[in-house]
């Protein structure tokens, strides 16, 4: 049984494998020379770096901005998962009759299914994992001149930890489903692209409401600068607003008002030791980055975990 | 070795065509007494048919004595048929080939011939040689 | 003598349809079995349940004396062959004998290999590029190779040219010689079936009209034929098949019990090809052990 299934997967297998390989080896090297270039230049973290790090700063910024598109296509690789594991696993199979040939030799339904769903599964837990052990280490190699930490980052979080495998395992299944319901592997690739996408937008539009946010009040020397960025060392920033001294809630612009700065639309730090306004800041302390891992991947488990049920009664209860 | 053929047209059932050309092998001295007839593996194989026919012809065949099954080793042939030595047989079969030789020589077709001959046969029944 | 295959009010519906209904059966071992129907009749839905492929809507199968699982003891005691000769079309002939040396613990392959080097099948070519004959044939031999029980197949000769029909018989003929081996195989060419087979079972209209031993069938069924102004002075309650009347002439299919007929009618034997065509044009009547309704 294992050796039919990887007869019939070995290029769907060795075809992402080379993909991911070329992949995780780009992030290596990202990674790689962020690291040199940081090593170069001890006093890239502080305000004023030194001016003979200005070629390390221009690397380091190139290097950056390659390291986000990397992972903004990094976001397809599910999707690839989905329509070219996903979708033929079982409807080539009844598209082209062959469950036939299979479900009439000397090999039970449920091995024969356990087998071919396992090996893949497995492979693209496996294939997940490994990518959401790279990701972040090249990341990290940034953090010197970009502190980023992964909660705040939309792209980053669904590629980091263990939510990469968990996302592939559910893009596999979804594939897998939508093939069986619809028998035809051009349909169940279609709309497992339509599909897999749609889900992954409600994932992100979710993730801010999986924890209740934190609620702080931030004096002058303690705020953050607004605009703030999402991804802020502290946290993922939801919201920013200010408070004056009677409790009444501002938004920054009424509050900026009230600075009556020329130069600053925003209130700034001197504003707020001036004026006894408080900044309010709405977030998800950097923390709580291994819960919010927990709730994402227990929810794609818990669907996927869902899927292969289903496609395992559909299966296995044909005989009475 | 015997190979069997049939004729679909004939109107006779396969297991008695079988039985028949097993009778004819044994007169012309095809088939003798302790040669083995091909299992019904091989002559299925040859023939496409059910195995059961070919079974059905040996038993016929073992009750009319001519074959007798042993088993695990085949169907052996018991008794040849008609009296007749080889020598007798190839004589007069030579003699025959002789008189037909000289019928297409004196101008008779295939069809002249059979009829020739069946009359003559006829002749001989009813002159009580039967 | 346990029986190779027993049904009993076996049914299969697809949505409202019953494209099998209140089928009893039960069907000798060791034996050649033709399925006969016409076309939508059922046979296909018979097999793919005796195969497992399909779940009974209603009824109850058992292969010998066994009802169907998901086990690998039960899966091997049968083999099947589909109507398309599924195959994996990018697997070669020899990925297919490992494909099935693998998934079958009572595979020879010894046997395997011989048979399709003796047809003459390529090795390396790959199973989409084969012809339709060469791909039954190592369908075939794929079910046979398993060493089953029963064989089940369905329409194995239809795509195939009569010397692909030869060889695919002679090959099944042989294995039943060899292994005792119980065939049910279907087809809709009569004259294909007529020496192979030993025992016939007609489905029509979803329901199992005739099932018996050949030649019973054809010892007991007769054609007469008669003037039709005589076809009164035909014996009250005789079990008519079928009945044509061209012209003056009529022409029926009996079951003959012994009771003379009278000077009117001559009495022929039938040929399989005539009995099947007479019950499938008259669904309502059946041949099946035990008691018969037979309509006039």
């Amino acid at each position: 049984m294992l050796w039919l299934t990887w007869r019939q997967h070995r290029w769907q297998l060795i075809g992402v494998a080379a993909i991911l390989a070329v992949f995780w080896g780009y992030l290596v090297h990202l990674g790689l020379s962020a690291h040199q270039a940081v090593s170069g230049c001890p006093s890239i973290s502080s305000d004023t770096p030194a001016p003979d790090c200005a070629a390390a700063i221009n690397t380091l910024n190139g290097l950056f901005n390659t390291m986000g598109a990397v992972v903004a296509y990094s976001n397809l690789l599910p999707l690839a998962v989905g329509m070219f594991w996903g979708a033929p696993l079982l409807a080539r199979e009844l598209e082209q009759g062959t469950h036939r040939l299979a479900f009439t030799q000397s090999v039970s339904r449920r091995r024969w299914l356990a087998v071919k769903l396992g090996v893949l599964t497995g492979a693209a837990a496996l294939f997940g994992a490994v990518t959401g052990a790279v990701l972040p280490w090249a990341y990290g190699e940034f953090a010197p001149m970009f502190p980023t930490q992964p909660l705040g980052d939309t792209l980053t979080f669904s590629q980091s930890g263990a939510v990469p495998a968990a996302t592939w395992v559910f893009a596999l299944l979804a594939g897998a489903t939508a093939g069986l319901l619809l028998r035809r592997t051009m349909a169940a690739a279609a709309v497992t692209l339509v599909a897999l996408p749609l889900v992954f937008a409600g994932l992100v539009f979710a993730r801010p409401h999986y924890l209740p946010p934190a609620d702080r009040l931030a004096d002058g020397a303690h705020m953050i600068w607004y605009p703030a960025p999402q991804n802020h060392p502290s946290g993922w920033i939801l919201r920013v607003s200010y408070v004056d001294t009677s409790g009444r809630g501002l938004d920054p612009e009424a509050a900026g008002v009230i600075c009556a700065d020329p130069a600053n639309t925003y209130p700034t730090p001197e504003c707020l030791d001036r004026t006894g306004l408080r900044q309010r800041i709405v977030y998800h302390p950097a923390g709580d980055y291994p819960w919010f891992q927990l709730i994402e991947v227990g929810l794609l488990l818990t669907a996927s975990a869902a899927m292969a049920l289903f496609i395992w009664l559909r299966i296995t209860r044909r005989y009475g | 070795m015997i190979g069997f053929h049939l004729d679909p047209r004939s109107g006779v059932s396969t297991y008695l065509q079988l039985v028949q050309q097993v009778k004819h092998a044994l007169r012309l001295g095809l088939l003798e007494p302790g040669d083995r007839l091909p299992t019904a593996a091989e002559v299925v194989a040859a023939l496409a048919i059910n195995p059961n026919t070919v079974l059905k012809a040996y038993r016929e065949l073992e009750r009319e004595g001519l074959v007798s099954a042993r088993p695990g080793l085949g169907t052996f042939v018991e008794r040849s048929l008609g009296q007749a030595s080889p020598h007798d047989r190839a004589r007069l079969r030579r003699q025959l080939a002789g008189w037909m030789r000289s019928a297409y020589g004196a101008g008779l077709d295939r069809e002249d011939l059979e009829a020739l001959f069946t009359a003559a046969l006829q002749d001989a029944a009813r002159e009580g040689a039967a | 003598m346990t029986s190779a295959m027993e049904m009993s009010g076996l049914g299969r519906r697809y949505g409202r349809t019953w494209a099998l209904r209140d089928c009893s059966l039960a069907l000798p071992e060791g034996r050649v079995i033709a399925l006969v129907g016409p076309n939508g009749a059922g046979k296909s839905t018979l097999l793919s349940l005796a195969a497992g492929l399909l779940r009974p809507s209603e009824g109850t199968l058992r292969l010998f004396g066994e009802p169907l699982r998901d086990r690998p003891s039960t899966l091997a005691r049968v083999g099947y062959m589909a109507q398309d000769t599924a195959l994996y079309p990018t697997f070669t002939v020899t990925d297919l004998l490992t494909f099935g040396g693998r998934l079958n613990p009572g595979w020879d392959d010894g046997w395997a290999r011989d048979r399709l080097a003796r047809l003459g099948l390529p090795a390396h070519v790959p199973a989409g590029r084969l012809s339709g004959g060469q791909r039954a044939q190592v369908a075939l031999v794929l079910a046979l190779a398993k060493r089953p029980r029963l064989l089940l197949l369905d329409e194995p000769l239809a795509s195939l040219d009569p010397v692909a029909r030869h060889d695919v018989m002679a090959l099944l003929m042989e294995a039943v010689a060899e292994a005792g081996l119980t065939v049910l195989l279907s087809s809709h060419i009569i004259s294909d079936l007529v020496d192979t087979c030993d025992w016939l079972v007609a489905v029509n209209q979803g329901r199992v009209q005739v099932s018996g031993d050949i030649d019973d069938l054809l010892s007991a069924h007769k054609l007469i034929t008669g003037p039709r102004e005589a076809l009164h002075t035909l014996p009250a309650r005789l079990p008519v098949v079928g009945q044509r009347v061209n012209g003056r002439q009529a022409l029926l299919l009996v079951r003959l019990d012994g009771r003379p007929l009278g000077p009117d009618w001559t009495v022929r034997d039938a040929s399989l090809d005539e009995l099947v065509v007479n019950y499938l044009r008259q669904p309502g009547s059946c041949a099946l052990p035990g008691p018969t309704a037979v309509a006039r």
